[in-house]
């Protein structure tokens, strides 16, 4: 706390009471209540948000808030091996509480299409980068193709299975299928930017989820550490992704939300291609699987978990697909 | 209740800030100003050249590291002044509590560190300020006050040349670092380093106030800092070695800063100043001779202070 102190000086913010909310410290002060979050960030990065988050928020869009300066004219300080910033605090339902109902989803995808809007860049010299980090994504997902391969081959050749060979020889190729498709989409979908002159960027938030979200009287979305201008169904697909295992969404309920996305910010085919792509690729199941056969000796988990867990894995990878 | 010092109205350059003043204080050099934000202190800038050298060094010291030093707040607008056509405003925190002491091997350390820390900063400064008249100036000083003790018929005579010799060899000294800084640059710092610029705040020392307004040469705080450390810790010479190791660990000091700080130890301030007091008045001061011979105590006190410090450099240039 003797640290916090001195932070909170240089904001003229004298701490009535304070506490920690996981990375986060609740400071009640005479001048309201405030948020002050420990970040591991490049200067760069924090800059880079710090600067989007204060354009957003004086662009009337209130589901962000803005790093509050320091009484120097700074946005951060810097704070043990990062840095340190406020912001007002906010009181609402976050995380699993969010996770009990689905009425607040709608006004999410209202308001992720309205920070993408604001946030659009159509730059050209994107594309050669995009077209590079494409094309080590696709060499990377080939490398997983053949991984699975082999694990399939060991697993085909095990004289005594475990229960996670028997569910994984069962599920295999229709994950390889899954994963071969998407390989395949992607690079069209790689020759076809090339082709293109410049390409739409946003500013994207990078792990959009219940957990960082405050439904207030609107949503607001916090924690931007990992933000950046990405293509626009980053957010959309991590999002997605979410709603769609977690509260187990239809796909009417998907595709209303999509529209209500929609009205705020357009998508284009090429868009919604790599939207699709990404959810196509089963990366949540070959984490798992990668996972499980190179830790086979030191695994934590019994084989009737880890079989549970598979399981759960491929049945959210069929809803994505369905959705 | 805003109108004190001279009548002056601080109300508009109040209106600059987002704090709402309860109640002000004009003092001799500044106001301190009660506000819903703490107390705080609005000082007053002639010239807008030390100020934003002042400013500039305060925020590369906050930037290289150490944040625990007195910024200038920024107004509504984001300035850290406000400009008038008499001059310019700045506010800063108020700071009160424990002075760092210097009888304290601990804290001679802290305080030697973060000196040389300010001194950085100031270093990464020097462009903001035109140091070299400054420089020249310091040595004019020297000579008009060597020559003015050169015409002077006084009573003290029999002490004349050596104080004059004295001043010669800050003159030389002085020299020597000029020539070499013309070909690396000047540094200039704030005229003084004392405690009374270290507050205790929380488990931090903070760094306040050195409004001076005009800079010096560098050194010549450290030269009054040292005799300050030596006086107070009974002419212990292991503890200026203390203060000048911790200095040395986190600034290197180099051969054009030694002469400096050698020049600034040497000069005999009391002598010139009991010499030139004198001047014309020997019938009216009985106790010349008394006036004298303390100054002169005093300097051979220095004296030991500048060997030991001599002594201290050739073990890290020479």
């Amino acid at each position: 706390m003797e640290q916090i102190n001195h932070i909170l000086r240089e904001y003229d913010l004298f701490p009535q009471s304070s506490k920690r909310v996981k990375s986060v410290w609740k400071i009640d002060t005479a001048r309201g209540v405030f948020a002050l979050k420990h970040i591991r960030a490049k200067k760069e990065q924090l800059q880079f948000i710090s600067e989007a988050l204060y354009y957003l928020y004086n662009s009337d869009f209130p589901s962000v808030l803005p790093f509050i300066s320091t009484k120097y004219g700074e946005p951060f300080v810097p704070f043990k091996d990062g840095f340190a910033y406020v912001t007002p605090w906010i009181e609402g339902k976050t995380g699993e509480e969010l996770l009990k109902s689905r009425e607040w989803i709608p006004s999410v995808f209202e308001a992720l299409g309205k920070m993408h809007q604001l946030g659009i860049t159509e730059q050209q010299d994107a594309i050669p980068y995009l077209t590079k980090t494409g094309s080590d994504l696709m060499e990377e997902w080939q490398s997983r193709m053949y991984t699975l391969i082999e694990y399939k081959e060991a697993a085909r050749e095990r004289i005594y299975p475990s229960p996670v060979d028997f569910v994984f020889m069962e599920n295999v190729d229709t994950i390889m299928e899954m994963t071969e498709h998407a390989i395949y989409r992607l690079e069209n979908w790689l020759e076809n930017i090339k082709e293109k002159e410049k390409v739409r960027l946003t500013f994207s938030h990078g792990r959009l989820s219940p957990f960082h979200i405050i439904m207030a009287k609107q949503p607001v979305f916090i924690n931007f550490d990992k933000a950046q201008l990405d293509l626009v169904p980053r957010d959309l697909s991590y999002f997605v992704r979410i709603v769609t295992t977690k509260l187990r969404s239809t796909p009417a309920e998907l595709e209303e939300w999509l529209k209500i996305y929609q009205k705020e910010n357009p998508i284009s085919p090429e868009e919604e291609e790599i939207f699709n792509i990404s959810l196509l690729y089963p990366g949540n199941l070959l984490d798992f699987i990668d996972q499980y056969y190179r830790k086979l000796a030191n695994n934590r988990y019994t084989e009737i978990v880890l079989v549970r867990h598979f399981e759960k894995l491929m049945d959210e990878q069929h809803l994505i697909l369905g959705a | 209740m805003f109108a004190l010092n001279n009548s002056l109205d601080i109300r508009p350059i109040l209106s600059f800030y987002d704090f709402n003043v309860l109640n002000s204080n004009a003092r001799l050099q500044d106001y301190l100003l009660d506000t819903d934000r703490g107390i705080k202190r609005l000082v007053f800038w002639k010239q807008i050249e030390p100020l934003k050298w002042s400013y500039f060094w305060r925020e590369k010291l906050a930037e290289n590291g150490y944040r625990y030093v007195e910024r200038f707040i920024r107004t509504r607008y984001g300035e850290p002044y406000v400009n008038t056509k008499w001059g310019a405003y700045t506010v800063t925190d108020y700071y009160e509590g424990d002075l760092i002491n210097i009888t304290e091997e601990e804290q001679l350390v802290d305080m030697g560190k973060l000196h040389a820390l300010s001194h950085t900063a100031m270093e990464a400064a020097r462009s903001m300020y035109n140091s070299y008249p400054l420089y020249k100036e310091s040595i004019k000083l020297v000579q008009e006050n060597r020559e003015r003790l050169e015409n002077q018929t006084l009573a003290f005579h029999e002490r004349k040349q050596a104080i004059i010799q004295r001043i010669q060899y800050t003159e030389n000294w002085l020299k020597k670092g000029l020539e070499m800084g013309e070909m690396e640059g000047f540094i200039v710092s704030e005229s003084s380093f004392f405690p009374e610029n270290i507050y205790r705040w929380g488990d931090e020392w903070y760094l306040t106030g050195q409004y001076q307004y005009v800079p010096k040469v560098i050194h010549f705080d450290t030269a009054s800092l040292l005799k300050r450390i030596y006086a107070e810790n009974d002419e212990n010479m292991d503890r200026i070695h203390t203060y000048l190791n911790a200095y040395q660990q986190v600034r290197s000091l180099n051969k054009k800063e030694i002469h400096f700080l050698l020049a600034y130890l040497l000069y005999p301030d009391e002598l010139i100043d009991a010499g030139l007091q004198s001047q014309g008045k020997e019938s009216q001061m009985p106790n010349l001779d008394m006036v004298i011979e303390k100054a002169t105590y005093k300097q051979e006190r220095w004296d030991a202070l500048t060997e030991g410090v001599y002594a201290w450099s050739k073990s890290i240039i020479y």
